[in-house]
């Protein structure tokens, strides 16, 4: 064996505690999880087989919850014919997926996985691929503009992070001196394409048969256009080794017989009406000349030290969420605990109820309400009140901002409350008694008292905070997390680019919890014994 | 100078003050006896607005305050125009000496920040404390405290000063450096309300001492009256079992 560094070891240790920790808590994994896949039971072998669920029609859970579509169909008919094997599936998101297949959760992932150099590198491809994706424009369907690809010059595109098409944009970007303003989504297409609609973007590239699917289910005014972007084969991927080797070549001759006996097109006539399964040539020469011979380490660090300065990029985004939030939030529940203290009629309920209500959401739910739910209410005043606000022109950052401000606020709400109840009676009647005001003494005696009382629990709701803001992607606002996302999904060396953004989430708590604490020295000048 | 008239208070169905009235001229120094629960506090707390009255009349300098038609611009000024000494200091815990005294005058009193400072040393001085401008009330003892208490009422030139039981929460050995400057503040001609069990101060310094109880006052009088020849049993009583009680302690 060769000499890891220390580092690496640590990094290895610090990831094996996190599986265990993690694998406590995951729950969707049917069978049990460690190594069940060299595990032999009678013969028959065990392939767990890792999919999204979530991208109709090749994959999704049906009325029954069960996992179906094409993906699905066409692994089980090669289940069919291998009979000592056996398939399970597991849906997880798009990033699991990859680190699942990584650490031996998932033996092969059937998720319409395009190829590419740096996939390949990493995973292990078969001859056959089992879908011809037909990449297409998609606008909306007033838009008679945007035919081809050059159309896209100077407008907004939004795409699903580490998908194909993100590719095609980022590839179109590079030769093209970055005409195109691409906007990443976090895994589903629906939510980019109802933000075509609601004219946030101008376009996406998405697969034809997805799209059509979706526009149609969603009900929404868009339209593909043009000629096919390009055509993309989708593959089945596997691990690198010798373990993941039988079984690959296993499934690639199943996919063989069932290309050269007419099953797999019968599979995608009776799902899209049509067959996607033709071999192009160019296909075929791509899978010859892509293979190349890397080993795939657990972690490489030479590229996590590579990403990390194109992930820290991000980090001012995360730390003005962090900051706007939480200033706004502490207004906000100044006013909402002022409200509850002095039980002012009417607003008192109000302010219960907008505690409540948020303490008793996820913070994912809020976010997708403000993202949503504000400008539909906003196009409703506009379309019923002649408002002439440009609802489509509010940057996304903006629902962030209001969303964590006021999940933040509620939070604090209670911590100020608590605070300024803590602040002894004695010291408002003795401002009374000087000749002040409620409002003066309030302002001059009781915050500064409070605030004190507060800063140990203010420190931790914005570490709280500042961590909370990696779901800020969720709604297209790339932070550290998203662009990890963004870069992993590029690489899919999502190891190394979530231990990049662990180690700067911490390093800003770490440099926070300093300021905290500094500042919490300052502000207890008064509170501290005898002094000199 | 100052009229209280007709003052009621309930908490509850529990009436504390039963028509409470008194007058008293400028610089002179009521002393306020009475058991514990018998309304002194509350009477005080009364006459600034801390608890508002039920019913009742209050008049300092030309301001007349009837309870019931009052409004915050009324209750503002009468503050203003009193001082009070509380018995647990209440000096503002995240301001130092100094800065305790400045702030009503800066405050409510929209003094020159510099001019309130001048001030305030000056009242700081007064009390022995000028060798503490710049310290926090946690550095402080209770006497020293209590005297910057009795300084941040004093530097306001109020109507009236009133305390209420200033040495009840000081360590015996503390008790004696407040009451010097109490007795101070009484030569310097303030007008004072003494809510105390101080019994020896009262005979010192009052000009005129009532007793209360049951929420009534029951005695008053000049010391040499109501304390050295009672008339009621209930002040002999009281005045028996305080005076017994101090020389217990004595001993």
């Amino acid at each position: 064996m060769y000499k890891k560094s220390r580092l690496q070891k640590a990094v290895i240790l610090f990831l094996l505690l996190c599986t265990v920790l993690t694998g406590c808590t995951s729950q969707e994994n049917p069978s049990s999880s460690n190594g069940s896949s060299e595990k032999e039971n009678k013969g028959v072998r065990k392939v767990v087989v890792g999919t999204e669920g979530t991208y109709q029609p090749f994959n999704y859970k049906d009325e029954k919850n069960q996992l179906t579509g094409y993906d699905i169909d066409v692994v089980k008919e090669i289940d069919k014919r291998l009979d000592d094997m056996e398939f399970d599936y597991v849906a997880a998101q798009w990033d699991s997926l990859f680190l699942g297949l990584e650490s031996k959760k998932y033996d092969m992932i059937a998720d319409q996985i395009s190829k590419d150099e740096e996939r390949e590198g990493k995973y292990s491809f078969p001859d056959n691929s089992y879908f011809n994706s037909v990449a297409s424009l998609i606008v909306r369907d007033d838009n008679d503009i945007i035919k081809t690809m050059d159309d896209l010059k100077g407008r907004k595109v939004g795409v699903s992070v580490g998908t194909t098409f993100a590719q095609i944009l980022e590839k179109y970007n590079e030769e093209h001196d970055s005409p195109i303003s691409i906007e990443y989504y976090e895994g589903n297409i629906s939510s980019v394409l109802q933000d075509i609609e609601a004219g946030r973007l101008d376009a996406t590239i998405n697969d034809k048969v997805i799209a059509k699917e979706h526009i149609k289910e969603l009900g929404l005014k868009l339209k593909t256009t043009g000629e096919p972007v390009t055509t993309v084969p989708s593959y089945f991927v596997f691990r690198k080794g010798s373990d993941s080797e039988e079984l690959q070549s296993e499934v690639d001759e199943a996919l063989s017989e069932m290309r050269s006996d007419g099953t797999l097109s019968e599979i995608s006539v009776k799902w899209f009406g049509e067959d996607f399964t033709a071999v192009e040539e160019q296909d075929q020469q791509q899978a010859g000349e892509g293979k190349k011979e890397s080993v795939s380490e657990l972690l490489d660090i030479k590229y996590m030290v590579k990403s990390f300065p194109e992930i820290l990029r991000y980090a001012p985004v995360t730390l003005m969420i962090a900051l706007v939030s939480m200033l706004v939030g502490l207004i906000i529940g100044l006013i909402t605990a002022l409200v509850k203290i002095y039980r002012v009629p009417v607003l008192k309920w109000i302010a219960s109820f907008y505690v409540s209500f948020v303490r008793g959401t996820p913070l994912l739910v809020q976010m997708y309400l403000s993202y949503y739910g504000i400008p539909k209410i906003l196009g409703f005043m506009q379309s019923h009140y002649q408002w002439n606000a440009d609802v489509s022109n509010i940057p996304a950052i903006v629902f962030v901002y209001i969303s964590f401000s006021l999940n933040t606020g509620a939070y604090l709400s209670e911590t100020i409350r608590s605070a300024i109840q803590a602040v002894d009676k004695g010291q408002l009647e003795a401002a009374y008694s000087v000749g002040m005001s409620r409002f003066q003494g309030m302002v001059r005696i009781v915050f500064p008292q409070a605030l004190t009382i507060a800063l140990p629990n203010f420190g931790n709701s914005f570490i709280s905070l500042l961590k909370d803001t990696s779901l800020a992607f969720i709604i297209a606002v790339v932070d550290i997390m998203g662009q990890a996302k963004i870069v992993g999904a590029r690489s899919l060396r999502f190891f190394e680019v979530y231990i990049d953004s662990a180690i700067i989430y911490w390093l800003i708590c770490l440099v926070v919890g300093k300021g905290v604490s500094v500042m919490e020295k300052r502000a207890n000048k008064y509170e501290g014994g005898m002094a000199a | 100078m100052i009229e209280i008239n007709n003052m009621h208070k309930s908490f509850y169905k529990n009436e504390v003050l039963k028509g409470i009235g008194f007058h008293i001229k400028k610089g002179e120094v009521y002393v306020i006896l009475g058991p514990s629960g018998s309304g002194k506090s509350t009477l005080l707390r009364c006459i600034n607005f801390l608890e508002k009255p039920d019913k009742g009349r209050i008049q300092i300098g030309g301001l007349t305050v009837e309870v019931g038609k009052t409004n915050r611009k009324q209750i503002t000024e009468l503050r203003k125009r009193t001082a009070m000494v509380f018995q647990h200091y209440n000096l503002f815990r995240n301001k130092t000496s100094v800065e305790n005294v400045m702030e009503g005058l800066v405050t409510a009193q929209k003094m020159d920040k510099k001019e309130a400072y001048e001030k305030s040393v000056s009242y700081l001085e007064k009390v022995g404390l000028e060798d503490r401008l710049n310290y926090y009330p946690c550095q402080l003892s209770g006497g020293q405290q209590q005297r910057v208490g009795i300084a941040r009422a004093m530097a306001l030139d109020p109507g009236v000063i009133m305390f209420d039981e200033p040495t009840s929460a000081l360590d015996p050995e503390l008790v004696g450096e407040v009451l010097d400057v109490m007795k101070s503040v009484a030569r310097d001609g303030r007008t004072m309300i003494v809510v105390t069990h101080e019994i020896e101060f009262a005979k010192e310094v009052a000009s005129h001492v009532l007793f209360m109880d049951g929420g009534v006052i029951v005695e008053e009088g000049r010391p040499s009256e109501v304390i050295d020849h009672p008339q009621e049993d209930r002040t002999k009583q009281f005045l028996s079992r305080v005076t017994h009680d101090k020389l217990r302690m004595v001993q």
